[in-house]
């Protein structure tokens, strides 16, 4: 029996086609995986079925239902669709039985919450999914694993779901927790519930889905059954055959780099925010160092223990040779080492000041004039210079950068980077979200004018992007360097083979 | 770890540890145990109107919003209904007043409420503005009268004595404690306000009705504070312009040293009236042993600094979970 099915849909963003044509055919009891590469329309393909956002064209049927149906997010709750995300969406000081039944306690008819039958409910259906935890619990102490277990229950079984999305829910659990939440998504497809598992890790979609579907390019490119199909076929159609231009940009400065060997950064033993596992890293002057790595990885940890944002629990961290031990960023930044953050708007911008200080903002003491006072005229100088440089598109330097779109945005950031003149550029995801043509302009940007000053290291979950830029990349999984290639020796479908084979 | 466990348990039991302690420094300060049934209710008689005000805060601070202008809500609906039967309408006799006071409270609360739910005002900065506003048009409705006297002896019913003996004052505000423990922790109501407080964007994804209940939890706060008032005024069988003027630090301060958390979504009701409770004790405890004024406003300006370094702790102590 089909639970659902879209026909064409297409969704148009501004610059991009997110979803172009897709059909997509979900059965009653099935796992269905859904793959691709970041970017490729996944998050956009579920947001359309859980009616988060509306589509451009394209029908939707659910349920046998002749009638194409409009599906809004409180449409959604009623026709049983739901999404698990990522980060279990659960209430911290409540009970485990009360976060199951959320917001439908059973009650009498003077609002009193019947706390036996409530109590009772929760342990059948704990007991029916072969889980042995105290439901009166708080959610608080548990441990994400079996929040995510919770979270899954919840929609499975209480809420009587029919449609249940896992958007890489299992992304943060362990060997031992993903055992157990496979195991409850089972027994859940068992009874008749459809479910679209979305993961990054191929054999866990190989070890648990019954279907798979790969999306690229907001196309999709096949649909198979997992029994005819292998890790090796879908690791092909996720890349696609589009073949990577490696050094893309003929590295001016390759032969300088080559020459003076001298460490930049060098990292010993490092240990620390949870995840990071003995970190041994080294970076040269002039290079670009890739690390590449999928969500939870620890990249953007290793960055924030490296400038000092994070408390290190253990390990070295030297600079030119020095051992430092970064308190701050403050302290980083005297050493001229800084980091362009991978959430632009949270952690990055400063979104109702004008480009100008934006730019600035790091490196005011350039602009002091000899009674301590800034001197306009040399940092508006300066700021021009830098949005001539980066081609940063704005109607003047005094706009506020809310206004302008995320490449530039991205750009004004890298801009305020330059100015601090560093030797360590450390970019966390620096095209993440921006349009082609601003990211060709930074790639550009990071190869030409960022490695001739200083060392690069770049993390991206966008392995096109470090194939094209990078001379060294190094590969991070679970908070664990794994391996490290020379540019030459790898691409991208080697890169993906890697990434699932080195899974334990 | 041995220290982390120990630190935790005491910041999560911060009432008890501090009622025990402020109990026994009065009876090495009084030589001898100083609770008995007299002192007891005269603690809470006399702080009647701290005990509502900091149930009001603590059940605001539980959906995860603010409220400051809980005090001033008090201060006007009281001197409205005061002031509606002694010089307005001197017909309209004492029970209507009351109504009329508490009536005021609660369309307070309403209009602050949809200006929090619906406007998505910062709940800080509104019930700040709101506060200084209702401070202004209570002074301006008094016109330079700085007291309302006159009073009828039912309007100050708090200060009747009642069945074994004890004031009425004090009955109300177990009474009130009782029914919102129960509203807090057995109704449908209850569990939906802990789940607002708790995630609001899990709570409205899961069905439950945000914007309603949040409402009603304004209501019910401007309700009690302006029964707050009544208390107040009974007690004192008059009504200053300044009735409960800073009182909601006192408020917020009871509240967190009570276990309500200044992020919401968590605290107990038996908590908050430990908080209450231990707030009162301090005070009783420096007027018998007669301490300055001026001493009594620094140890209570350092108490709301201890609810706040408490609530930051408790944040440190959650987050050792991740470590």
């Amino acid at each position: 029996m089909i639970t659902m099915r879209l026909k064409n849909i297409v969704k148009k963003f501004p610059g991009t086609i997110a979803l172009n044509n897709v059909n997509f055919i979900l059965k009653a009891g099935t796992i269905h995986g859904l793959v691709g590469k970041n970017g490729a329309g996944k998050t956009t393909l579920i947001n359309v079925m859980s009616g988060r956002i509306q589509t451009d064209s394209g029908n939707i049927f659910l349920f046998e239902n002749k009638n194409v149906i409009r599906i809004d997010p409180h449409k959604a709750i009623q026709l049983g669709i739901a999404v698990v995300p990522q980060e279990p969406e659960d209430i911290q000081y409540m009970t485990i039985a009360q976060n199951l039944f959320l917001g439908n306690w059973p009650a009498n008819k003077w609002g009193f919450v019947k706390i036996n039958e409530l109590n009772q409910k929760a342990r059948k259906i704990c007991k029916n999914c072969k889980l042995d935890i105290d439901i009166a619990k708080n959610v608080s102490e548990l441990n994400i694993a079996e929040r995510q277990i919770i979270s899954m229950i919840k929609a499975f079984y209480t809420q009587k779901n029919r449609i249940v999305i896992l958007d890489e829910a299992t992304a943060a659990l362990d060997k031992y927790g993903r055992e157990e939440v496979h195991r409850i998504v089972r027994e859940a497809a068992d009874t008749g519930i459809s479910i679209v598992y979305i993961s990054h890790e191929l054999e866990e979609i190989f070890n648990i889905c019954t279907d798979v579907t790969v999306l690229r390019d907001g196309v999709n490119i096949a649909t198979k059954k997992i029994k005819e199909t292998n890790i090796k076929e879908i690791t092909h159609l996720i890349v696609g055959s589009k073949l990577v231009n490696k050094y893309y940009y003929n590295r001016i400065n390759s032969k300088f780099f080559e020459r003076d060997k001298e460490e930049v950064l060098s990292i010993e033993g490092l240990y620390g925010s949870d995840v990071l596992n003995n970190i041994n890293l080294k970076v040269y002057k002039h290079e670009i160092v890739g690390l590449a790595g999928l969500r939870g990885s620890g990249r953007s940890e290793l960055f924030k223990s490296i400038i000092g944002y994070n408390p290190i629990d253990k390990g070295l961290i030297k600079v030119n040779g020095n051992i430092v031990g970064f308190k701050n960023p403050n302290d980083a930044l005297k050493y001229k080492i800084c980091l362009l953050p991978e959430d632009r708007e949270k952690e990055g911008l400063f979104s109702k000041r004008s480009v100008k200080e934006n730019i600035t903002i790091s490196s005011l003491r350039k602009f002091l004039n000899r009674f301590k006072l800034i001197n306009n005229k040399f940092e508006q100088c300066n700021v021009n210079r830098i949005i001539n440089k980066l081609k940063i598109v704005t109607l003047s330097f005094n706009q506020e950068i809310e206004n302008l779109s995320g490449g530039n945005k991205q750009k004004v950031i890298v801009g305020r980077l330059l100015e601090t003149k560093p030797i360590l550029y450390i970019l966390d995801e620096p095209t993440k979200g921006i349009d082609v043509e601003a990211k060709q302009q930074i790639l550009r940007f990071i190869i030409e004018d960022l490695s001739k000053e200083g060392s690069v290291l770049i993390a991206s979950s966008e392995f096109e992007d470090l194939l094209q830029i990078c001379d060294r990349i190094i590969l991070l999984k679970k908070g664990k360097i794994v391996k490290e290639f020379n540019i030459s020796e790898i691409d991208e479908k080697k890169l993906y083979i890697y990434l699932e084979a080195l899974e334990n | 770890m041995i220290k982390r466990r120990f630190f935790k348990i005491i910041i999560q039991n911060s009432v008890s540890f501090l009622l025990v302690f402020s109990f026994l420094l009065s009876s090495i300060i009084f030589k001898g145990f100083f609770l008995n049934k007299y002192n007891l209710e005269s603690i809470i008689f006399d702080n009647a109107g701290l005990a509502l005000l900091v149930l009001a805060e603590a059940i605001v601070l539980i959906s995860g919003n603010y409220d400051l202008s809980i005090e001033s809500t008090l201060g006007i609906s009281v001197m409205i209904g005061a002031l509606s039967i002694v010089s307005w309408f001197s017909s309209i006799g004492y029970f209507l007043g009351i109504i009329i006071t508490l009536a005021i409270g609660t369309i307070i609360g309403l209009i602050i409420g949809y200006m929090v739910v619906k406007q998505k005002i910062n709940s800080l900065l509104l019930t700040l503005s709101a506060s200084i506003v209702l401070r202004g048009f209570m002074r301006y409705l008094t016109r330079g009268i700085v007291t309302v006297y006159g009073l009828p002896q039912e309007f100050c019913f708090s200060d009747f004595r009642t069945i074994f003996n004890i004031k009425f004052g004090v009955i109300v505000v177990i009474i009130i404690y009782i029914f919102f423990h129960l509203l807090m922790t057995k109704t449908r109501f209850g569990y939906e306000v802990f789940a607002i407080g708790g995630n609001k964007e899990s709570a409205f994804r899961a069905g439950i009705s945000v914007e309603k209940n949040l409402l009603i939890v304004y209501m019910l706060s401007g309700f009690i504070s302006a029964l707050a008032g009544l208390l107040m005024a009974g007690q004192m069988g008059c009504v200053p312009n300044s009735l409960g003027e800073n009182m909601v630090f006192y408020a917020l301060a009871g509240s967190v040293i009570g276990g309500v958390s200044l992020l919401g979504g968590q605290g107990s009701i038996i908590g908050v009236f430990g908080g209450f409770l231990f707030l009162a004790l301090v005070r009783n405890i420096s007027m018998i042993a007669m301490f300055s004024p001026y001493a009594l406003s620094i140890m209570q300006g350092l108490l709301v600094f201890i609810a706040v370094l408490i609530n930051s702790f408790r944040g440190i102590s959650k987050n050792f979970k991740n470590y």
